[in-house]
């Protein structure tokens, strides 16, 4: 898929994923692969710095969880109150946009 | 809780590659992300490469796969310090953090070039109320009472003093462990198991400064690293195990008569330590830049030598006293160097033990050692005899 559009809408997609239950890093890159059969391919890169912006930003929060295989707890990532209203306003403006396109398009 | 692969727990924890990554990756965060960033990205790339391990990769392969899937560290590094710093500092700044950092990286990935540490020339003035009682006259060879005498005084606070900050970055990029004390000491765990305090002279800025000779005067005594030795004389470059650091940078510049002359009781030791973990005599090494005696530079010798443009040579006349009259200087695209001395008519010698204050014919013993390009600790295999026996002063 087009990168920017990945990155257009990173929020929304991680908002989204963490929007079932909390994850930590590796396995949100393994949930985003999974349920969009493969559409969704992050680079690993980028991922680490947006799930630390929306913790920054108060959209996440971060929780230890069990053992990782380095013997150090997991980071695992919760979505807020402040990101499940993020999430809503974001779905509904991607909702807006692509109906819009769809409109466009006479479809 | 899951069990980690030996194999691949292995790799992660010996992978040169692995550490350069993760250390350039999270170069520059604050402290209290460093780790967690470091512990979150090791994670990952163990997991994913045991994913590859399980699709048959051999685990340096995996390994290789993981890293590259993460992508540049540089990458990573650019996105968390827009998380962390960028709200915080200047962009100027934080661009110049990006900067180092990769320095940084290259420095641990096989890159050649030393990495940079600024220095401040001098200590922050601060007001002072002190008496200090002077000798009415300098000493003479047969009558000193000195420590240690340097020609040149230099100003009384200056010098090369470098942040523990820098420090404490510049070693993140080797197996050379540190960490801050709530004193402000930095506590420096080496690869053979030591530990050695480095303690702030001053603060700068809300930054620890120490004495950059530190450096060496700190682990010289103990092989706590494989290799000790210093190149160039202005923003001297010293290798520290696997370590190049250059001290000062051309905004904030390590002037080489300052830096030396300062190392130069440290190296005194060296030289005439029989065993240097003993350490060596206090009163060798232990002069304080405010005590050396204001001498003035009596005679001039310009020496022929055979060594290399930039090599640093230090000249020793022997006092009454047992103490050393020092000086410094650059060896110039000719091969020659001014030695400064107090003495008119110099001889020289090849070992310490023919050292002597005086002669009946008035030719004094003066010792010289090229203390650049060779192993500090073995400061005596650069002991050298120029083609001319003698120096008649200019």
């Amino acid at each position: 898929m087009n990168p920017d559009l990945l990155r257009g809408n990173l929020d929304l997609i991680l908002l989204t994923i963490l929007e079932r239950g909390p994850l930590y890093g590796f396995a949100i890159l393994q949930a985003a692969k999974e349920r969009t059969g493969g559409y969704f391919e992050f680079k690993e890169g980028s991922l680490y710095p947006a799930l630390h912006r929306l913790e920054q930003d108060g959209q996440l929060a971060g929780q230890l969880g069990e053992l990782g295989r380095n013997g150090k707890p997991r980071k695992y990532y919760v979505l807020t109150d402040a990101g499940r209203q993020t999430l809503q306003d974001k779905r509904a403006e991607f909702n807006a946009f692509t109906g819009a396109v769809q409109r466009l398009s006479g479809l | 809780m899951n069990k980690a692969s030996p194999t691949t727990t292995t790799l992660l924890t010996t992978s040169p590659a692995v550490r350069a990554y993760l250390r350039r990756a999270t170069w520059g965060l604050p402290k209290e992300r460093q780790q967690e960033v470091w512990d979150e990205l090791e994670e990952h790339l163990l997991t994913r490469a045991e994913q590859f391990q399980l699709l048959g990769a051999s685990p340096p392969g995996a390994l290789a796969r993981a890293l590259a899937e993460l992508g540049s560290p540089a990458r990573v590094s650019a996105g968390m310090t827009q998380v962390y710093l960028m709200p915080k500092i200047l962009i100027a700044a934080g661009a110049a953090a990006l900067t180092l950092s990769a320095v940084l990286y290259a420095a641990a990935g096989g890159g050649s070039g030393p990495i940079s540490l600024p220095a401040l020339s001098s200590r922050p003035v601060t007001p002072r109320c002190a008496t200090e009682s002077k000798p009415s006259k300098p000493p003479t060879p047969l009558e000193s009472a000195a420590t240690c005498s340097l020609l040149t005084r230099p100003p009384p606070d200056a010098g090369a003093f470098v942040s523990l900050s820098d420090v404490k970055n510049a070693f993140a990029t080797t197996d050379v462990a540190s960490v801050f004390l709530p004193s402000g000491d930095l506590e420096v765990h080496y690869a053979n198991g030591r530990n050695r305090l480095l303690e702030p002279e001053f603060r700068h800025n809300n930054q620890g400064y120490i004495n950059a000779t530190f450096l060496i005067i700190s682990t010289v005594r103990e092989p706590v690293t494989p290799k000790l030795e210093l190149a160039g004389y202005n923003n001297p470059i010293l290798t520290f195990g696997d370590l190049r650091l250059q001290l000062g940078t051309d905004n904030q510049p390590v002037k080489g008569n300052t830096f030396y002359r300062d190392l130069a009781p440290t190296l005194i030791g060296i030289l005439t330590s029989p065993n240097l973990q003993a350490g060596w005599s206090a009163r060798m090494a232990s002069i304080g830049r405010n005590q050396a005696y204001p001498l003035p530079i009596l005679s001039r010798h310009s020496i022929q030598t055979s060594l290399k443009a930039g090599e640093v040579v230090m000249s020793l006349i022997k006092y009454t006293d047992g103490s050393y009259f020092a000086d410094v200087a650059q060896v110039n695209s000719k091969g020659r160097f001014i030695m400064n001395s107090d003495q008119p008519h110099i001889h020289f010698v090849s070992n310490l033990d023919q050292l002597r204050p005086y002669t009946a014919d008035g030719i004094v013993p003066a010792l010289l050692v090229r203390i650049t390009n060779i192993p500090l600790r073995n400061l005596k295999s650069g002991i050298f005899v120029p083609a001319q026996a003698n120096s008649d002063s200019q």
